[in-house]
């Protein structure tokens, strides 16, 4: 189960990941082309049509899954910063009590979330929602992206809930961790 | 009292929002303080791609927004910005007496109700050069930001090119792109005259704007501020149409007195554009299927105002 | 239930969860939920999704991931080291030395990135190893970080000053000139602070250096070449007309990648380090940016800070108190909203007044970003000290501690722009108005 868990996350992070590394290489791309064309308008005085359709479009919806797909991970983590200052002087048993309760109030939240966002998903497909511009994209396919991000992130924050509630302590709530702790 | 919270897309200034205020405050008026609306512009609650949704899935009550923006999703929210098919406001007026029913019917379908659509002044076109023929837009780079621009900018023979509206500027000066189909008073409020030296006045379709309510919403007021708001829907609509020619003229003034070249086109222009609007009508028709053709045939057929 | 209720209803739940140890972007997500129950009966959940996938899908956003992902793939190279080596030479014998070296690169970076967070994520990537190495003072650094980072939004290209030009209906062009002396007047005050702070506390701060011949100096910049190259291929992108400002970033981490590559520093492990690393400090503050959003989404439902925004504009004020109520207005809400929602919530209420007193709707422009930069370092909710706490660990009220130095030099560069309004109104002027 642990292993399942830790899988998914990191299975989310690697899509996110890929999710960055596309929203610079569809921008890049096209500015490859812009740079292509007016190298070609200057030397022959000859302008070409060359552009990815739409590709600030695609750019923001692939920002929206490497921002989603990255939630699960980056809690579990402890990335996600809190606000330490009290907590840092709260005896242990108390401790133990506060940081349960965000376990449990951070759980509802992210249920609520991710059940929202996959009902909006759904009806977006149920009315064939587009986005407008020069691509017929319906807005289900970037929308399922980002469910499958927030379905992950509340697992993760039902995973932090149940190890604090059994244990008293979970890995997720440690403070201050950087990101650079995270990564290595 | 019942409370309508109501987004709309564009600035303050706008005619269309200050027309919208018109209309909340006749509301306001006229039921004694029974319905009041709270108008947002500017995106400031709900942004503009999302007000259609953001109406039918009940976060709000009323809202407004382009129609053209939905084209994605059915041809007949592209009809009123199909290049030079109606190019003035009388030809832009008969054709929405005759899809007005058709746009209701598909609106209606997604749980809203229309209450009244007014017009943009009708899309010039904005250079960085002279432009005397078609053939001079030939290899230009024309700013395409829907399928329609695109097609247009296809058939003139121009470069179709991405550019996003806070970008225009820095687009224009660096030579990204070297013209643009928009109003007059989008002209002005950009400041068009940092970057540009032309407007050609051709009216090239005059796309609307759509106020909508949530059907349920509707129906939850008593018959009495139902009427209030239709009779309120009906001004609104009258007083828009002249409030866009208004705007349109003082807009157009004030980009002459900014020192751009403002002019309506040569005849071989506009000769040229009409061709245009004839094939791009056509390829609309084809593509709405038999309501389309209906539509457009509807259209030629109906007596001029 | 009255205004007043409302706001303190709101403030409490916000510093209770935030107090309590809630995620900072949860709070501002818990905190916008309770005011949507309190001021509007609308769909909750429906709200909440549709202003998410709005907020968190926006291409002027998408720059923010892509710098963060430049800073983290120079880091891992030698190129954040030579930067210092490159600067040393001349910033050595300065009183303050390389702390200087923080400003200037955020000065630099500014005129890359249109945003205060990536700004300050970067800077802070490359530059704060190498000051921790060498002895600087933390709170001296990272204060310096914190405020210089709130360049991005001053000196162009500015998202913020792109959210008014929509908003007040003003050139975006002349936005972005008016913003250029603003910005290098807020690096002259910086600079001039960290100067008379180290003559000040010289125990805490690295011996000086001798300064160097001119011939050596000119030598040892050698090492800036590969990041001015950097730089100057995403500035030149913009202003050849072959990227946007928002694809600049792009060519920034191609740029990047092949210095990391030519140094023989980019291995596949570094790749992958880097990208995982922004992808995760660029969800953690797009995150926190959904939550201020949806807090926004609830006050714009309650019409609150619309209604304060009327009120002071009704108060027939003379223009000199107007300026100060509006300045004390913003700083407050700047505490607990972030910039781009200030600026959205209230621009369309206020532009009038403005108007009416006489007041250039550039110059309030630049005012509106300068209060929005004091917001960016003012805490609970202040997007730099986020960025800050996250990449340092060091907590909120250290690190907001830290940055009042700087907050009150840009209270001071407020009241120099008011009473020289030239120092905005001039580039623009000169530039259009021949
Ligand atoms: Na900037
Ligand atoms: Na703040």
């Amino acid at each position: 189960m642990r292993n399942a868990l830790d899988t998914l996350y990191k299975a989310g992070a690697a899509l996110a990941a890929l999710a960055l590394i596309a929203i610079a290489a569809i921008v890049f791309t096209q500015v490859g082309l812009n740079l292509i064309d007016s190298i070609s308008t200057a030397l022959f005085g000859v302008q070409l049509t060359l552009l990815i359709p739409s590709y600030a479009l695609f750019s923001g919806y692939a920002l929206g899954w490497a921002t989603f797909l990255s939630l699960g991970y980056g809690f579990r983590q402890a990335v996600h910063i809190r606000v330490t200052i009290l907590e840092g002087r709260l005896p242990l048993a108390a401790r133990r009590v506060t940081l349960t309760l965000v376990s449990i109030l951070g759980a509802v939240a992210a249920g609520f979330m991710a059940w929202h966002f996959a009902h909006l998903t759904y009806e977006s497909w149920l009315w064939g929602d587009k986005a407008s511009g020069l691509v017929k994209l319906p807005l289900w396919i970037p929308q399922l992206g980002m469910s499958a991000g927030l379905i992950i992130f509340f697992i993760s924050c039902l995973d932090t809930m149940v190890e604090m509630i059994r244990f008293g302590q979970s890995a997720a709530l440690k403070p201050d961790t950087t990101v650079e702790d995270a990564v290595q | 009292q019942t409370t309508w919270q109501m987004p709309t897309p564009y600035p303050e200034a706008n005619f269309h929002t200050q027309n919208i205020k018109l209309f909340a405050e006749e509301i306001d008026k006229a039921s004694n303080g029974a319905l009041k609306i709270v108008v947002h512009p500017a995106g400031s609650l709900i942004k503009h791609a999302e007000i259609k949704n953001a109406v039918r899935s009940g976060q709000v009550e009323i809202g407004e927004f382009i129609i053209s923006n939905l084209a994605n999703e059915d041809p007949l929210f592209a009809l009123d910005a199909v290049p030079f098919l109606a190019a003035s406001y009388d030809e832009s007026a008969r054709l929405y007496a005759v899809s007005k029913e058709a746009l209701g019917q598909k609106l209606g379908e997604q749980r809203m109700t229309a209450l009244f659509s007014v017009p943009w002044p009708g899309q010039g076109l904005y250079t960085d050069r002279e432009i005397n023929t078609v053939e001079d837009i030939r290899g230009l780079k024309m700013r395409a930001y829907s399928p329609q621009t695109e097609r247009l900018a296809q058939l003139l023979g121009a470069v179709p090119t991405q550019v996003e509206v806070p970008d225009l500027a820095q687009a224009f000066s660096t030579g990204r792109v070297n013209a643009m189909i928009t109003s007059s008073s989008t002209g002005v409020n950009s400041s068009a005259w940092d970057f540009l030296t032309h407007f050609y006045d051709v009216s090239a379709f005059l796309p609307k704007n759509v106020v909508v309510v949530n059907q349920r919403a509707f129906d939850a007021l008593s018959p009495e501020l139902q009427q209030i708001v239709k009779d309120a829907a009906a001004a609104a609509e009258e007083r828009g149409w002249k409030m866009s020619a208004e705007d349109h003229a003082a807009m157009r003034k004030i980009l002459e007195e900014k020192g751009i070249k403002v002019s309506d086109g040569s005849e071989a222009l506009n000769a040229s554009l009409k061709e245009i609007g004839v094939t791009m009508g056509a390829e609309w028709a084809k593509e709405a299927g038999e309501t389309g053709a209906a539509l457009v045939a509807a259209f030629n057929a109906a007596p001029a105002q | 239930m009255s205004d007043t209720l409302l706001s303190l209803i709101l403030v409490g739940t916000l510093i209770a969860s935030l107090a309590l140890g809630v995620w900072v972007s949860m709070a501002l997500f818990i905190t916008g939920l309770i005011g949507m129950v309190l001021f509007s009966n609308a769909p909750l959940g429906s709200v909440l999704a549709t202003n998410l996938w709005t907020s968190s899908s926006e291409w002027s956003l998408a720059a923010l991931p892509l710098f963060i992902w430049m800073g983290e793939i120079l880091l891992r190279s030698r190129v954040s080291r030579d930067l210092f080596e490159g600067l040393s030479p001349w910033l050595r014998s300065l009183p303050g030395g390389l702390a200087h070296t923080g400003i200037m690169a955020s000065g630099i970076f500014a005129a890359v990135s249109g945003s205060s967070a990536a700004t300050c994520a970067t800077v802070a990537k490359v530059a704060l190893p190498e000051l921790q190495k060498r002895g600087y003072d933390e709170k001296l650094v990272l204060g310096a970080i914190a405020g210089s980072g709130t360049l991005g939004l001053m000196i162009p290209p500015s998202i913020i000053l792109i959210v008014y030009g929509v908003a007040a209906e003003q050139s975006i062009a002349r936005l972005f000139m008016a913003g250029v002396l603003p910005g290098l007047l807020i690096v002259a005050l910086y600079m001039g602070y960290i100067s008379l702070w180290s003559m000040l506390n010289p125990s805490k701060v690295p011996a000086k250096d001798p300064a160097l011949p001119f011939i050596t100096k000119l030598r040892r910049s050698g090492s800036l070449i590969p990041i001015t190259l950097l730089i100057g291929g995403v500035i030149g992108s913009i202003y050849l007309g072959w990227a946007s400002p928002t694809d600049s970033a792009a060519v920034g981490v191609v740029l990047s990648l092949l210095l990391s590559w030519w140094f023989g520093d980019l291995s596949w492990a570094s790749f992958k380090d880097s990208a995982i690393a922004a992808t995760m400090s660029s969800a953690m503050i797009a995150f926190i940016m959904a939550g201020a959003a949806f807090l926004t989404l609830s006050m714009g439902y309650s019409g609150l800070p619309a209604r304060i925004a009327a009120w002071i504009g009704g108060m027939g004020l003379s223009n000199g108190t107007l300026i100060f109520a509006l300045a004390i207005f913003f700083v407050g809400l700047g505490c607990f909203l972030d910039g781009v929602s200030i600026v959205v919530l209230t621009t369309a209420v206020l532009l009038p007044t403005i108007l009416q007193a006489g007041i250039d709707p550039i110059w309030f422009g630049i005012f509106l970003v300068m209060v929005v930069e004091m917001g960016q370092l003012t805490p609970p909710v202040g997007l730099n000290l986020f960025v800050l706490q996250g990449m340092t660990g060091r907590d909120l009220w250290w690190l907001s501690k830290a940055a009042l130095p700087f907050f009150l030099l840009l209270i001071l560069a407020l009241i120099l722009i008011t009473v020289m309004p030239q120092i905005v109104s001039v580039l623009p002027s000169l530039m259009y108005d021949l």
